[in-house]
């Protein structure tokens, strides 16, 4: 995705930052919270103020693509069938889904994404993250909280400041954690990692039935840390 | 509260159908066997029907899913939401991994048999695989009903969206409900304790 800022076709112009809401069949989707203070659409077949304090985009018929820009801190909701979903800039409380097709979400104020088959990846969220996808990957660089539902497919979280839950059926989970709330990974069959910060003293509750899970940081009670997989590999360590 | 099942026709009526699903369910086979693969359908199945409201019941057992009907919006959710807490509360203690989804659309069914078919009935079979584990998911027909009967103030509501969804022409717009106490599952659990295995 470039840099260039959407300038074409259809716009409204809104007394403060909407909702945007967008739903279509296929066809990739980008929205793009930028400088602005309209709304603007790009291969849409229109833009409508709803009056709510929403904006709600007309798709087209068939499998076009569109571009939204919009002001920053909008908040988004978007519903796929089939194609991706980009979310870029600095946007308020984003909820995605999508049949098939992959989500991607910038700097977020918190987000609920959800595909069926497809990976999701967001770069940071500073409430609650939730991610849900039946097969693919999730990556998140930084959350405020985070809830993750994964089917197949592996987990990446780079750190979340507070409570962190994960279930995922198959596959590697790796998260790290700041050490001051509940964390909760658990899984069917993959290894588990959980990285905390230097000198947090957590109390841990692991359990795997395949291998003897390894502690490495001493027991205390900065944290709590609930890991438990019926196959696989269980690491806490200090980061 | 008496059941607002409306009778249309002789084999059409109204009410709320809900799917349950368990997540992982043919992993957790694969890795414990079919003899705890039938025990936490055992545990499934006795907190199911000990949390059925009067007048609902289980339409077709589903392999790990259950079709449950329930005559009215409200006691179809508040059951779906007494069952994931009861799910959770037997995982804390059984260590059985009940991940339970489920999902609830509100609208007409056709009688077939001791089973009930129908557009409504396939919406509700979609809106489950939006749902991930502890999650219930409802429709807005759901929502819809509840505004006409009461203020909401047991359950908290969060729109997902306009969600499209496998074969169902047009956008349904689904809310994620939770009891407003249990925003995140993790703080329903409580004690620790340092213990490896």
């Amino acid at each position: 995705m470039d840099d260039a800022a959407i300038d074409c076709c259809d716009a409204v112009v809104t007394p403060r930052p909407p909702e945007i809401r967008i739903s279509g069949n296929s066809g990739s989707i980008t929205v793009k919270a930028e400088e602005r203070s309209d709304v603007v659409a790009d291969g849409a077949a229109g833009i409508e103020w709803v009056g709510d304090g929403s904006v709600k985009v007309v798709l087209s018929k068939g499998s076009k693509s569109v571009a939204v820009g919009c002001p920053e801190g909008c908040d988004v909701v978007v519903g796929t069938n089939s194609g991706s979903v980009t979310l870029l800039g600095n946007l308020g409380a984003v909820r995605a889904t999508t049949l098939s097709g992959a989500i991607k979400a910038e700097h977020v104020t918190s987000a609920d994404l959800r595909a069926m088959s497809g990976s999701i990846a967001l770069g940071s969220c500073e409430g609650l993250c939730r991610a849900k996808t039946k097969s693919g990957s999730v990556r998140v660089g930084s959350a405020g909280a985070a809830e993750v539902m994964i089917g197949s497919g592996s987990v990446e979280i780079d750190y979340v400041d507070g409570a962190l839950l994960v279930r995922a059926v198959s596959g590697s989970v790796r998260v790290g954690g700041g050490g001051r709330e509940r964390m909760e990974v658990e899984t069917m069959s993959g290894s588990i990692t959980v990285s905390l910060p230097p000198g947090c003293h957590p109390d841990v509750r692991a359990r795997s039935m395949s291998s003897r899970p390894r502690v490495e940081p001493p027991a205390g009670e900065d944290c709590e840390v609930v890991v438990r997989t019926l196959s696989g590999r269980i690491v806490v360590r200090s980061a | 509260m008496r059941p607002t099942v409306t009778a249309i026709g002789p084999d059409v009526v109204t009410g709320a159908v809900a799917f349950t699903d368990i997540c992982g369910f043919t992993e957790f086979t694969a890795v414990r066997g079919d003899v705890e693969a039938l025990r936490l359908l055992a545990v499934q199945d006795r907190l199911v029907r000990a949390r059925l409201p009067r007048g609902a019941r289980v339409v077709k057992d589903l392999g790990d899913g259950l079709f449950l009907w329930f005559p009215d919006a409200r006691s179809g959710l508040l059951a779906a939401l007494d069952l994931q807490d009861s799910f959770q509360a037997e995982e804390a203690t059984s260590q059985l991994p009940l991940w339970v989804r489920i999902g609830l659309h509100w609208g007409e069914q056709t009688r077939r048999g001791h089973d009930l078919i129908g557009h409504d009935v396939n919406v509700a079979a979609r809106v489950v695989d939006v749902a991930g584990p502890t999650e219930v998911v409802v429709t807005e027909a759901v929502v819809s009903q509840l505004a006409l009967t009461e203020n909401g103030t047991e359950m908290a509501m969060e729109e997902l969206g306009p969600v499209i969804m496998k074969g169902l022409p047009d956008a349904i717009r689904l809310f994620r409900v939770t009891r407003p106490r249990s925003r995140h599952p993790a703080d329903e659990r409580t004690g620790s304790s340092r213990d490896t295995e």
